[in-house]
C-alpha cells in the first residue's frame, strides 16, 4: 500500500480507467480505516459509515457549487 | 471557484459534529439495538437527502461540482488527484496507527474485550466510545469530501448504495 503512490510514476501515464479505479480504491481505503477503528478496535456494532460519508460529500458538494 | 481552506476542512468537522450529536443518543444502546438504531439512521439520511432538495439536489442530485483546488492549484488532472488522494490515505493510516498504539488505542481494545470489565477499571466507556465514533465519522467525512470532488456529481444512489455494497 505504501508503494501505491508510485504506480503512475512507474507505469508512466497509466490509462484513465486504472487511474480512476486506483483513486476510488484510495477513497474506500479511508472508509475502511474509519470502520476498522470503530468496529475492529472499539468493537461497536455500527452500520452507519455511509451516513457520514454522505454528510461530508453533501457539505462539499453544496458549498462548492455555491462558491 | 475554490473554497477557502477553513471552509474546505468543514466536511471533516460537519461529519464530526453530526456524529457527536447522534452518538450521544445512539451509543447508549448496545449490541443488536445499536446496530438496528444505526441502520435506521441510514434510512433517515436517505429521506433527508431526498427531502432537502434545495441543499442536496433531491432526486436529481448535485451536478457540476468543481474539481478540488488547493493553494491555487486545481487538481483537474486525475493523475494529480491520484497523488493527492493517496497522500491523504497514507497520512490517515499513519495517524490511525499512532492512535491505535497510544493509550487511547489500548483503552479501545479493553472496551472491545469486555466493556463491563473496562468500566470497573475506571475507564469512562461512553466517553471513549463517543470519541472513537466522532473520529471514525470524521474520516468517513474526509472520504466523502474526496469522493464528491472526484465524481463531479452527487446522487443519493451513489452516496447511499455504493458504500453499502
Amino acid at each position: 500500500m505504501l508503494l501505491s503512490p508510485c504506480f503512475p510514476a512507474t507505469l508512466g501515464r497509466i490509462s484513465p480507467y486504472y487511474n480512476t479505479v486506483l483513486i476510488l480504491v484510495g477513497i474506500y481505503v479511508i472508509l475502511a480505516v474509519s470502520l476498522d477503528l470503530l468496529i475492529g478496535f472499539a468493537g461497536q456494532n455500527i452500520s452507519r459509515s455511509c451516513s457520514f460519508f454522505c454528510s461530508g460529500s453533501i457539505y462539499f458538494g453544496y458549498f462548492d457549487c455555491q462558491a | 471557484m475554490s473554497l477557502p481552506p477553513s471552509l474546505s476542512c468543514g466536511g471533516l468537522f460537519v461529519s464530526g459534529l453530526v456524529a457527536w450529536g447522534i452518538g450521544r443518543a445512539v451509543l447508549r444502546l448496545k449490541g443488536y439495538y445499536l446496530a438496528m438504531a444505526t441502520l435506521g439512521l441510514n434510512a433517515v439520511i436517505v429521506k433527508l437527502i431526498t427531502g432537502f432538495a434545495s441543499i442536496t439536489g433531491g432526486a436529481s442530485g448535485l451536478l457540476n461540482i468543481p474539481p478540488f483546488k488547493i493553494f491555487g492549484f486545481t487538481l483537474q488532472d486525475h493523475t494529480y488527484y491520484y497523488y493527492f488522494v493517496w497522500g491523504i490515505v497514507i497520512l490517515v493510516m499513519i495517524c490511525c496507527l499512532a492512535l491505535t498504539q497510544s493509550p487511547f488505542g489500548s483503552t479501545l481494545i479493553a472496551i472491545h474485550s469486555d466493556e463491563e470489565a473496562a468500566g470497573t477499571l475506571g475507564i469512562d466507556c461512553p466517553k471513549y466510545k463517543l470519541d472513537v465514533f466522532v473520529i471514525s465519522s470524521m474520516l468517513a467525512g474526509v472520504a466523502g469530501s474526496l469522493f464528491a470532488h472526484f465524481m463531479d456529481l452527487l446522487h443519493r444512489t451513489i452516496l447511499i448504495f455504493l458504500p453499502l455494497s
